[in-house]
């Protein structure tokens, strides 16, 4: 190695050291340390005792547990894919060649921007039983609304609407993915004669799988650790109709003093989603299409370079705004 | 040399970022280490080392902070070896204060409420106040019901400052348009809720004033589970007694007055209005509330307004806020810091303090008989107030149960309680399992 390219390359580490550092002081070094809490009884002011397994021994047996992956899960079930059948339908229409299409692009954006706690103390007015906008609207059709945030029944329901609200944010990478379908395929199906329709389904929906694989997992990785909406507007209630795991997990760790245990609950929550998205991975070979894969599609895929090439990084998935 | 200017600035950046990650450690504190530094100038007996003692204070800037930081002055004043150092804790007081106690950078003597003395003297982070008493403060002096709340297992954890009960608050405007006789202190909850029949006016099926509102966090319901002589957990704090007859009743009559004579606001109109905003704004004629709520939103109203002891069931009780202070068991100063605790919650400090309007009674036998005792709840219009009856609700109030897992037990029973609130669950099902999960919290299952 000459001088020249070792001068080089540590001036290149020395500028990214800056994030280097922020890695190993914020996110590496806590993830180490949350790991060896996870075996401790560590009620933050005196120091950690070790007791093996028995944090994970009572979280198996925890009825609050249970609950709370019960509710994270209807959630992560519903929400993720409605809102990625809602931002498509929205990036869809945005798409289109009418006239202030910038104004309504920013219109549609503006939600996912606003921050968490704001967003959810606007949602209880909405939500609100007597005087409510959503039920003043219902109330026009003849319809009774029930009283949402505080009724066990409808409570997450209402969060899971409410989720639908911060579309925005992968919206506008579904917008980038159809802008980056070619318009020569396009023109080439309408020249064979396909309609609107099949040129949709043909063209159109195989070219944007990799940007819904990539809202996929953002959007599944950020549906679990919904946190802020519940603290903020039922505090997990009423009953446990509301209780996230994430937020049973801030709970334990920050209003019970319970650090060990409430390790323990983040780990739990790792292996979940790690597993997922590891089984989503293998999938995505039959369902993901990448367009200079069109020409060898018997060639096994290549798995690596694809959260980067759908853009990774740039965009959020809705609910990793909510923070 | 450009490529020397890219590599220094690199390296600027490094430096710049990896003092911001250790910083924390040692925090700066120019202004009073430079004002600390001229200890003994005037040469009088001062002892020459000057003892530097933080004080955690749970807020922000403003009045109260520029009120402390007046009383420290004063103790500076009389005491030239100490120098009182305040931080201003305005967020998540608990949680700071906390983190910092594991960081080894508790401040020396920092504001506590009552709820949390239990869980931060059981994990060992508040230094025994015991072996001082009598010799820089008598315990005596305080006030009974209120100093029971800075102890925890017969042993003294902390010092209460000032003190405000539950009181019941009421619109004289909206009794004298009705024909209504005021509230009396005492009065039986069937007065109460005849007066808020009396009171309700309805427009066909919208409730247009509300006799009577109160929120529904346990201070709010448990005077009237203690009025019926029922309790949340048992005296030594080991087991729930919830699941009682006594607190069924009382839970009963709460929710009937919301739900069964729509006399009240409901649990979910109370999530967007809380009850003390329905009372500001003239929509509840009566309101169950904390006494603080005299001299802060019910400052400026459109209507008078007077204040009277709570309704009473079989016995005369309520519920109290409590604010103190601790001593930090790691404290380097903690005979100077208990010195200083003293002086601060002891009569000097609090007749500084309540001369200077802070909204709360003292906590002090000597001083809750005098006109001082009110001084910070007096309105600037308003003479008539019967303020006395504030002091009167504070003789007979009662502290929260006392558990080192309290918090947890609170968010449990807030939760499973919503359920009942609600109307989907009845009374006994519901304490049922409130009772099942606070024993189990207890047993540390």
């Amino acid at each position: 190695m000459s001088a020249m390219t070792r001068k080089r390359n540590i001036t290149g580490y020395l500028f990214i050291s800056p994030w280097l550092i922020g890695l190993a002081c914020f996110t590496l070094f806590p993830l180490g340390y949350s790991f060896g809490l996870a075996f401790t009884d560590w009620n933050i002011l005196e120091p950690a005792k070790f007791v093996g397994l028995r944090n994970f021994d009572k979280l198996a047996h925890d009825p609050n547990v249970r609950d709370s992956l019960k509710v994270t899960a209807i959630y992560v079930l519903s929400s993720v894919p409605l809102g990625t059948a809602l931002s498509i339908l929205l990036a869809l229409l945005l798409n289109q060649n009418v006239k202030g299409m910038r104004f309504f692009r920013t219109l549609f954006y503006l939600p996912s921007v606003v921050s968490g706690v704001a967003v959810s103390m606007l949602w209880i007015w909405i939500f609100e039983g007597n005087y409510g906008l959503l039920n003043t609207v219902l109330s026009w059709f003849g319809v009774k609304g029930p009283q949402w945030l505080t009724d066990s029944k409808t409570a997450l329901l209402s969060i899971i609407i409410m989720s639908l609200w911060g579309v925005g944010g992968s919206m506008v990478i579904y917008l980038a993915g159809l802008q980056g379908v070619p318009r020569s395929l396009h023109e080439a199906a309408e020249l064979d004669g396909a309609g609107p329709l099949r040129r949709f389904w043909h063209i159109t929906v195989p070219l944007l799988t990799p940007t819904v694989f990539f809202n996929l997992i953002m959007g599944l990785i950020g549906s679990f650790q919904v946190f802020t909406q519940a603290l903020v507007m039922t505090g997990g209630g009423p009953g446990n109709a509301t209780l996230f795991y994430v937020l049973y997990l801030y709970q334990n760790a920050f209003q019970f003093f319970k650090m060990g245990y409430a390790s323990a609950l983040g780990w739990v929550l790792f292996v979940i989603i790690l597993v997922l998205i590891l089984v989503l991975f293998q999938t995505s070979g039959r369902w993901v299409y990448y367009e200079g894969e069109a020409l060898a599609a018997s060639r096994p895929k290549r798995r690596r370079s694809r959260l980067a090439r759908t853009g990774g990084g740039e965009g959020h998935a809705p609910q990793t705004d909510i923070r | 040399m450009k490529k020397f200017g890219l590599t220094l600035t690199a390296a600027a950046l490094l430096i710049a970022l990896t003092s911001a990650c250790s910083s924390g450690k040692t925090p700066d504190n120019p202004a009073s280490s430079g004002a600390a530094s001229p200890p003994s100038a005037k040469g009088e007996a001062a002892p020459a080392e000057t003892v530097e003692l933080t004080f955690g204070f749970n807020g922000g800037d403003g009045p109260t902070y520029d009120l402390y930081k007046s009383i420290f002055k004063e103790y500076e004043n009389t005491h030239p070896n100490v120098k009182i150092t305040p931080q201003a804790i305005a967020k998540d007081f608990t949680s700071t204060i906390m983190t910092r106690i594991a960081g080894g950078n508790a401040p020396d003597v920092f504001w506590m409420s009552n709820q949390d003395v239990p869980s931060f003297a059981d994990r060992n982070a508040l230094l025994d106040l015991t072996p001082y008493d009598g010799k820089y403060f008598k315990s005596g002096d305080f006030l009974d019901n209120v100093m029971a709340g800075y102890k925890w297992k017969d042993k003294i954890y902390g010092l209460p400052g000032d003190v405000a009960p539950i009181v019941l608050f009421y619109n004289k405007e909206m009794f004298d348009q009705a024909k209504v006789e005021y509230p009396k202190a005492g009065m039986s909850w069937d007065e109460l809720l005849q007066k808020a029949k009396a009171l309700t006016v309805r427009n066909g099926d919208q409730i247009v004033q509300y006799g009577y509102a109160q929120d529904l966090s346990w201070n709010f319901w448990a005077p009237f589970v203690w009025q019926n002589n029922g309790d949340i957990l048992s005296p030594d704090g080991t087991k729930s007694v919830i699941h009682s007859p006594e607190a069924l009743e009382a839970f009963t009559f709460i929710r009937s007055l919301m739900n069964e004579h729509k006399v009240a606001p409901t649990a979910s109109s109370m999530q967007t209005t809380p009850s003390y905003q329905l009372f500001q704004q003239g929509k509840a004629a009566m309101y169950f509330g904390g006494a603080w709520v005299a001299s802060t939103i019910l400052r400026d109203t459109a209507f008078e307004w007077d204040v009277v002891a709570p309704p009473a069931g079989k016995t005369k009780a309520t519920s109290i806020a409590l604010g103190g202070f601790a001593v930090s068991k790691s404290t380097k100063h903690a005979e100077e810091a208990v010195k200083f605790l003293a002086w601060l919650a002891g009569e000097e400090g609090q007749k500084l303090k309540f001369n200077g309007g802070f909204a709360g009674l003292p906590t002090l036998k000597s001083l809750i008989g005098t006109p001082l005792a009110t001084k910070g709840f007096e309105h600037p219009t308003y003479k008539n107030i019967h303020l006395q009856e504030i002091v009167d609700a504070t003789q007979y109030a009662r502290v929260a149960p006392s558990s080192a897992d309290w918090t947890q037990i609170n968010t449990e029973m807030t939760k499973l309680l919503q359920l009942y609130w609600n109307g989907e669950q009845e009374a006994e099902p519901a304490l049922a399992s409130v009772d099942k999960k606070i024993n189990e919290i207890l047993a540390g299952k």
